[in-house]
């Protein structure tokens, strides 16, 4: 097997799409937790990753999951929402 | 960051769970969390009738250029329940934040959305917004009408979200109670009026319960979870 299609085989190309519908693209191992591209992500937009939710399918991705356990498929799409809070409206 | 509970689709985090404590602002995903709780343990007989929208799907649709195009995004029998909540947030959803969070629900029976807000008209357009946009995503011929419903004023900072969740369980509570067959006769806003159902003191104990039930639950999964591993630990060694 060429090198290449074993690197295609292990890895897998998954695009982060933010609210405002820009797309950052990441490679990474199938078996990898994707806390390692989550935090990356934060990292690069400069945000805390408490205040950011990363979802697949409509559901919350966790640290630990891999590609391989949420059967991700090259090219597939994690979106990123951003924390909701309130407790009042401040008039000045 | 620390997972705290998983409960359905919800995952609630250490962080999250600090947003519900005492004084501190609401975050969505306790609510999102309050929801769910509703939607599978309070309220099972309602499921097939009322749809729980979660927060981080109620501000996609209130920001959407073409909220037309978040079908998608919506439960495929959206249109078919009886009422559906919204929770409303000022936030743009493009950054981290938001200072205050109000209700919408929309009744198919009377082709309305009830508005309920504890600081007066604070998120009335973002509320007017998400209305509109349920219509589109509904394919509504004619808008819903939108009325406002006399709220109480929170008496605080910081106790909004809480608001949220306390008249949705009430809501809840009365649609289980009379059903969605009782027809209102138009203008008469019985079913929806709150004024005397929510003292101040019942939201802030509410928001003592909500923590104290997550922690409960988020215990009995742990609990659970190291009893499994002892089984396996202990148990006879699988072939």
């Amino acid at each position: 097997m060429s090198d290449e299609k074993k690197d295609s085989l292990q890895h897998i190309n998954i695009k982060v799409v933010a609210p405002d519908q820009s797309e950052v693209f990441f490679k990474i191992k199938r078996t990898t937790p994707l806390s390692k591209l989550m935090n990356a992500y934060c990292e690069r937009q400069g945000k805390q990753r408490s205040s950011v939710r990363f979802m697949f399918d409509g559901a919350r991705v966790e640290d630990h999951a891999t590609p391989e356990q949420l059967e991700m498929e090259d090219g597939d799409a994690i979106d990123v929402m951003v924390e909701q809070v309130g407790g009042f409206w401040a008039v000045n | 960051m620390t997972l705290v509970l998983r409960f359905g689709d919800v995952r609630l985090y250490d962080h999250d769970l600090e947003t519900v404590a005492p004084g501190e602002w609401v975050g969505d995903v306790i609510i999102e969390f309050y929801y769910e709780y509703l939607e599978r343990a309070a309220f099972p007989q309602l499921a097939k009738q009322v749809q729980f929208v979660q927060p981080a799907v109620a501000c996609l649709l209130s920001n959407a250029p073409d909220a037309g195009m978040l079908a998608g995004a919506l439960p495929p029998d959206l249109g078919s329940k009886q009422a559906v909540f919204l929770p409303v947030n000022d936030s743009t959803g493009l950054e981290p934040g938001g200072s205050h969070w109000s209700l919408l629900c929309f009744y198919k029976p009377t082709h309305t959305c009830y508005y309920y807000d504890s600081l007066g008209s604070s998120n009335l357009p973002h509320a007017q917004r998400t209305a509109r946009a349920l219509d589109a995503v509904l394919g509504h011929d004619s808008p819903s009408a939108f009325v406002q419903i006399d709220t109480p004023v929170q008496v605080n900072g910081f106790d909004c979200g809480v608001y949220v969740m306390v008249i949705t369980h009430i809501l809840c509570s009365r649609f289980a109670s009379r059903g969605f067959d009782v027809a209102d006769k138009p203008g008469d806003l019985s079913g929806w009026r709150l004024l005397h159902n929510v003292p101040h003191d019942l939201v802030a104990r509410r928001r003592t319960e909500i923590r104290e039930l997550i922690l409960k639950m988020s215990q009995a999964q742990k609990a659970e979870a190291q009893r499994f591993a002892d089984q396996r630990a202990g148990g006879v060694p699988r072939v």
